[in-house]
């Protein structure tokens, strides 16, 4: 049946209506970025002295929490050999292998002095007390894994195929490395990734005095790392359900709804962490000023956890793609609301003199950014060896 | 369903080790480390009721600095404290104006006027924020920054309980951070000797010297003028202590201070960090864990029998 499905290039159109509007908005990124770069932050952003964190810091953050797919879906095929998810290793991995480069791609545009981003490899520039050090270091390392991990797939591309005789060649012998190595990126990869999701929690606990006390917490570094993990399967169910109409494809809901079965209980000890931290610290308080934090917070909890709780416990959601894509898209909305929160909304610095709204070439890189990882992510699926269609066999 | 023994000793192997694994990392909980307070550092102390706005501070350290120095003109000019105005990239300090306590029987009470700048404190939330180092504490006290290093990541001004780091936001190719450096700058002509804002100082307002002392001497001047000055000196214990400490007639709060907690943040987060890094150990047994996992919940046959599908 689908257990050995062979991944293979999907071949199919692509320069498809869907695929203009991504290269439409991809196009609005880059101008942005353009912008940004001859004319500065001042120009370009709304960041000031009160805010030097915006919608780009949020969104490199989103990112990398989405990203979280790839080691998840790892952990749950390779580490603990649940062959029946196999089929979305690697669709997993390319969004994952995506998500972390555009997030450096966003990051790289938010810095200041982006040309130094490379300072943290040298040693005499390593400060081990910054939760951002460990990030930093930890998003590199993790950035190498996973195109590490995308070999295979780059190589099968190219073995046997009579176009590239030498490159298929030398692709053979790597491919081989590769395939007897894999284990020990699999086990880095997820290892890595649970330091740096913490980390990016951990980066916030440094500032309890400029948070408010619904997002602020001396367990942000877990309620990051919970919510990163939580968000893994459905994003990797979204994305595969998404590009599955997207690809004129037929959803795979039997793989897919079976995943989704765990939706429900790591969503569930992420809330449990949530709530529990709330009674300790006694924020609950808070949630009846009717303020823009304290709603958020709750469209957050409402919208974010409950819901697709809810929703992923019926086995009628769990195999609908209609109803299985709105749970999911509703808890990947409610992590990078959580992460918006903690960096940008949640954070009430003193000497306010202008509150913080993204400008609009804020918005457009951002926009621009997800719409060119889309894109890359078409682009990738079609010519390389990552959808495993069920029954398909490939012709190598 | 049948358990074989070899399945039995797996699923409780996988267990242990879930279990080892919690024990391993909470059994790394150390102790609040003390962030280790230097007696060579210097400070100083602004005696806030002794200042009349006459602004010659700010102008000393736009000159030291290389800023637009303003006239004597635009110094005799009040309208400036119409608004508050925070330091920024080419003003490390301000000079603000605030009411005075209004007395009874004696009208209008007198004005305030406090100088912000950066704290200098002992324990620096902007230094523990910075990845590549660019934010350090001198062994003068100074916390100055190198913007070789700095990457413009902005977490400093993140972390800063009193929001003092600025950003040249303006700056394309080059933005730096901007804040005092208690003129220990490379380039500062005042480094090594009295900070220039100090010696430009005309009345008994600001006063250099050794943090300790200066603690000491503001605590004399509490318990010697007790109806001039509150028993509080501002910096003493705030964010874990701070180089610069002020003496105020009314209380901190109403002339644009903030209350801070006596946490230096750092103190919150580096154990966590430190914790969770120790000899790279618990990152190394995540690891060894995972690889177990691995190994113990390999299926014996080849081919993994289908788990039962969730039926429509």
């Amino acid at each position: 049946m689908t257990g050995h499905d062979q991944p293979a290039p999907l071949k199919g159109k692509l320069l498809t209506p869907g695929v203009w509007c991504l290269l439409v908005l991809t196009a609005i990124g880059a101008f942005a970025g353009v912008y940004r770069f001859l004319f500065g932050l001042g120009s370009s952003t709304n960041l000031n002295q009160q805010y030097p964190w915006g919608i780009w810091i949020v969104a490199d953050v989103s990112f990398i929490a989405l990203a979280a797919g790839g080691f998840t879906t790892a952990a749950i095929a390779h580490i603990f050999h649940r062959h029946h998810f196999h089929v979305l290793a690697r669709p997993a991995l390319v969004a994952a292998m995506l998500g972390y480069t555009f997030a450096c791609i966003a990051l790289a545009a938010d810095l200041g002095k982006y040309y130094n981003i490379w300072h943290p490899i040298l040693p005499s520039m390593w400060q081990g007390n910054s939760a951002l050090f460990e990030v930093g270091m930890c998003v590199m390392c993790y950035l190498t894994v996973l195109y590490i991990e995308f070999v295979p797939v780059f190589c099968e591309r190219f073995i046997g195929d009579s176009r590239y005789p030498k490159l298929g060649g030398i692709c053979t012998v790597v491919n081989r490395v590769a395939g007897k190595t894999m284990f020990l990126f699999i086990i880095l990869g997820v290892a890595i990734s649970c330091l740096h999701q913490s980390s990016l929690g951990h980066v916030m606990a440094l500032v309890p005095s400029k948070l408010h006390p619904l997002f602020y917490s001396p367990i942000l570094a877990l309620l990051f790392l919970l919510s990163a993990i939580a968000v893994g399967f459905p994003t990797v169910i979204f994305v595969c359900i998404y590009g599955s109409w997207a690809l004129k494809i037929k959803p795979q809901m039997h793989v897919l709804g079976a995943l989704a079965k765990y939706i429900p209980v790591f969503l569930s000890v992420y809330l449990a962490f949530k709530i529990g931290d709330m009674l300790i610290r006694r924020s609950y308080v808070h949630l009846t000023e009717a303020s823009i934090q304290s709603t958020m917070f709750i469209i957050e909890m409402v919208f974010g956890l409950v819901i697709p709780i809810v929703m992923t416990l019926s086995r009628r959601v769990r195999n609908s793609p209609r109803w299985l894509c709105v749970a999911t898209l509703l808890a990947m909305f409610g992590v990078i609301l959580n992460r918006a929160n903690v960096y940008v909304i949640g954070y009430h610095p003193p000497y306010i003199v202008k509150v913080y709204f993204p400008s609009i070439a804020e918005w457009g890189l951002t926009i621009g950014v997800a719409a060119g990882l889309l894109l890359c992510w078409r682009v990738i699926v079609t010519y390389f060896p990552v959808i495993s269609l069920p029954g398909k066999a490939t012709t190598t | 369903m049948d358990v074989s023994r070899r399945t039995f000793l797996r699923k409780a192997g996988l267990a242990g080790l879930g279990g080892s694994v919690v024990g391993l990392d909470t059994g790394r909980a150390i102790a609040s480390q003390t962030h280790p307070v230097s007696d060579d550092w210097m400070g100083v102390l602004v005696d806030l009721p002794n200042c009349n706005g006459c602004r010659r501070c700010e102008a000393a350290c736009q000159r030291v600095n290389g800023f637009e120095v303003p006239t004597d003109e635009m110094l005799k000019d009040k309208s400036v404290f119409a608004e508050h105005r925070r330091p920024g990239p080419r003003s490390y300090t301000t000079v603000n104006e605030f009411p005075g306590p209004v007395r009874e029987g004696e009208g209008e009470g007198g004005l305030i006027y406090v100088k912000a700048n950066c704290l200098h404190c002992n324990d620096p939330a902007c230094v523990s924020a910075c990845l590549v180092g660019a934010m350090q504490k001198e062994p003068n006290g100074a916390v100055t920054y190198d913007a070789w290093k700095c990457m413009g990541c902005r977490y400093c001004m993140v972390a800063c309980p009193f929001q003092l780091p600025t950003y040249e936001y303006d700056n394309v190719l080059t933005p730096q951070v901007r804040k005092c450096t208690l003129c220990s700058n490379e380039g500062n002509p005042n480094k090594g000797g009295v900070p220039a804002c100090v010696e430009a100082c005309p009345k008994e307002c600001l006063t250099y010297g050794k943090r300790s002392e200066l603690i000491a001497r503001a605590h004399e001047k509490i318990e010697q003028h007790p109806g001039v000055y509150i028993d509080h000196v501002y910096g003493e214990h705030e964010a874990g202590g701070t180089s610069w400490l002020y003496l105020s007639s009314i209380p901190f709060d109403k002339i644009g201070f903030l209350n801070v907690d006596p946490e230096a943040p750092p103190r919150l987060t580096e154990v966590i960090q430190h914790g969770v890094f120790k000899h790279f150990m618990p990152p190394v047994a995540w690891c060894v864990v995972l690889g177990m996992a691995m190994w113990l919940s390999k299926p014996d046959s080849e081919q993994t029998p289908m788990p039962p599908t969730d039926s429509k």
